[in-house]
């Protein structure tokens, strides 16, 4: 798990980032953050402006977990 | 000298000394009154924000109420003379400690509840799920969820504070709150705001 990227202008910002690895999905985040591969969805809704299919993430992309 | 034509110089001595002294009486009398109304229109602020500085001014018109009490006008008079720039000093710096804790608590007003929310929002998420995640053992998880509803009941007590113009007690409670929100964030492998983690 990756700290908050330094150049994040509010330094109280609480968001909380995934950057997606190879061989990662949603369902495997959701089982890393939340136990529950089955909270996918709730990591999709998070990062729809980024996300247009939850079955097709990019390594590198930096996605929000609620 | 004999002491016949001594007894006279020595008496006249001491009722010179004397007169001087009480020549000051008033001018004390009213120094003292004067030191007092100074402090007592600045305490307020003084005893909250420079407490020590406010003790010493207190000290000193103790001081000089005493001297004044056992007749020592000229040093009554000093000592209470001394107390004005005290009362100045004490103001300066309870007005310096008082923006500083002012802006210390907006900072921590504006990033401490969101820290509390997002642990309210992990700890929603994983009681949804139907078993925990890799690291958090359901020991951890009721400690966070306990700790979450400390969290909210202390920030409640902060804000009251600062709304009553306690800012003090409104500051150190809300380093409590962040401090004890970093432990639960860190508890349930969160990452922690940069300001936080100062």
């Amino acid at each position: 798990m990756s700290k908050q990227a330094d150049t994040t202008p509010d330094s109280w910002d609480t968001t909380q980032w995934h950057d997606v690895q190879p061989g990662d999905t949603l369902s495997r985040i959701a089982q890393k953050y939340y136990g529950d591969p089955s909270l996918y969805t709730e990591i999709f809704e998070a990062n729809k402006d980024i996300l247009k299919d939850p079955n097709r993430i990019q390594v590198g992309q930096r996605l929000r977990i609620p | 000298m004999t002491i016949r034509k001594s007894v006279p110089l020595v008496a006249g001595l001491f009722l010179l000394v004397a007169a001087a002294c009480s020549s000051n009486k008033g001018p004390a009398d009213q120094a003292i009154k004067s030191a007092q109304a100074a402090y007592d229109a600045a305490k307020g602020d003084g005893l909250k924000y420079a407490p020590e500085k406010a003790h010493s001014v207190e000290a000193t018109l103790s001081a000089a109420k005493t001297s004044f009490d056992n007749g020592k006008y000229d040093a009554a008079l000093s000592e209470a003379n001394s107390v004005l720039p005290a009362v100045n000093d004490m103001t300066a710096a309870a007005s310096a400690k008082k923006d500083e804790l002012t802006r210390t608590w907006k900072e921590l007003s504006n990033g401490v509840p969101k820290m509390v929310e997002a642990i309210q929002s992990r700890v929603n998420h994983i009681a949804k799920s139907k078993a925990l995640p890799e690291g958090i053992d359901s020991t951890v998880f009721e400690g966070a969820r306990s700790g979450l509803a400390d969290l909210t009941r202390m920030w409640s007590d902060a804000t009251a504070a600062y709304q009553s113009g306690n800012i003090p007690t409104a500051v150190a409670t809300a380093v409590i709150v962040k401090d004890q929100a970093v432990r639960i964030m860190s508890s349930l492998g969160m990452q922690i705001p940069i300001a936080a983690a100062d």
